[in-house]
């Protein structure tokens, strides 16, 4: 038997999204499990995910994408999955890339495997992508190891770092989690995957978030990383 | 002698926020401020020039009270944002204390309903084998 892989989608509000991003994951990924988080959505969400069936949790307040995502990984720790993967539900993700992702973390004994957009294909310039490559130069400053694309959603987790992120507080899964746990010896890989533009819906980041967002990668990864405790 | 005090200042609000980040009573997030708080003391104790020349630009007469207005002023910014993020989380905990409580119901309503279908179809079993 192979190994038990959990997708985690996490939704707030994704009604035009939800059942693509679904189905894309049941027909190209195939014996794939999947959990939809449905983070206290306002919209049709949750209606819709009951009407077809699909796996969904409902929390009945909104948590954000670090407390929804936990929600998954709690998940998949309590039903024992070997592998859980972060999976946008706005359509940018493509389900296709799951399976290799899966396999390059058995290859490569990897703990994370990031679907990166920048494996083998430059970063365009764009204030996003200036962001981008600022974090890819702290996490190489302070742990020596080199993620080319640092704030890609698309996230594969092993075994060894199910736990963590379902119990530890603040792992939540964004850039400086990575630094941490790649500082204290996590095997952090990355695979080229291709990613769509958002379908539909608003991103989650405007102008203000970037900036705090920014900030506090870079206090956290400059600074509070070297105090935080290793739980491993 | 405000240099040593803003200094001082800077270090204990960082050896305290560190503390805090070791034992994981704090999240990541939150220090943002108090870490961009104490960098101001300590811009302002390496360049003292700063409050001398806005406390000229805004006529106060002393620079120390610039610095005490503009800590003032930030930190009732962040007492109200404070109360707001409290409020929410009050709302949220009514909500979720409800939602359990209703939950709570329907389950005991609905393996109460299950017990008495489960009465009953032994019933109906003991009926037809009489």
């Amino acid at each position: 038997m192979g190994p038990r892989i959990l997708a985690i989608i996490p939704a707030y509000n994704e009604e035009e999204n939800i059942v693509s991003t679904v189905e894309d994951l049941l027909k190209r990924a195939p014996g794939i499990d999947y959990v939809v988080i449905n983070d206290g959505s306002k919209d049709a969400t949750s209606r819709i995910c009951h009407e077809r069936g699909y796996n969904v949790i409902d929390l009945p307040v909104n948590l954000g994408l670090a407390g929804g995502f936990q929600t998954g990984m709690k998940y998949a720790l309590r039903h024992n999955y070997d592998y859980a993967v972060q999976f946008d539900a706005d359509g940018q993700h493509s389900a296709a890339y799951v399976w290799p992702m899966v396999d390059y973390a058995i290859e490569t004994d990897s703990n994370i495997v990031i679907g990166s957009r920048f494996c083998a294909q430059k970063k365009p310039i764009s204030p996003r992508m200036i962001g981008s490559m600022l974090i890819t130069a702290m996490i190489r400053l302070t742990t020596g190891k080199k993620i080319q694309d640092p704030t890609s959603g698309m996230r594969l987790f092993d075994r060894k770092m199910i736990p963590l992120f379902a119990n530890e507080l603040d792992y939540s899964p964004e850039p400086d989690t990575i630094a941490l746990v790649a500082r204290n010896g996590a095997k952090v890989s990355e695979i080229q995957v291709e990613m769509r533009d958002r379908v539909a819906g608003e991103s989650y980041l405007n102008f203000t978030k970037s900036i705090t967002y920014m900030l506090r990668v870079c206090v956290s990864i400059l600074f509070v990383q070297w105090f935080r405790k290793d739980p491993i | 002698m405000l240099t040593l005090l803003l200094v001082v200042g800077a270090l204990l609000t960082l050896i305290f926020v560190i503390t805090k980040v070791r034992k994981s009573e704090i999240k990541t997030s939150d220090t943002v401020f108090w870490f961009l708080m104490a960098l101001f003391l300590l811009i302002l104790a390496i360049f003292p020039q700063i409050a001398y020349v806005l406390s000229d630009v805004f006529d106060i007469q002393s620079p120390a009270n610039l610095v005490f207005l503009a800590v003032v002023a930030v930190l009732f910014i962040k007492e109200f944002l404070a109360s707001v993020e409290i409020a929410k989380l009050r709302s949220k905990i009514t909500y979720l204390v409800q939602e359990i409580a209703l939950l709570e119901e329907t389950s005991s309503d609905s393996s109460a309903q299950r017990e008495e279908e489960e009465v009953q179809s032994e019933v109906i079993v003991e009926l037809r084998e009489e």
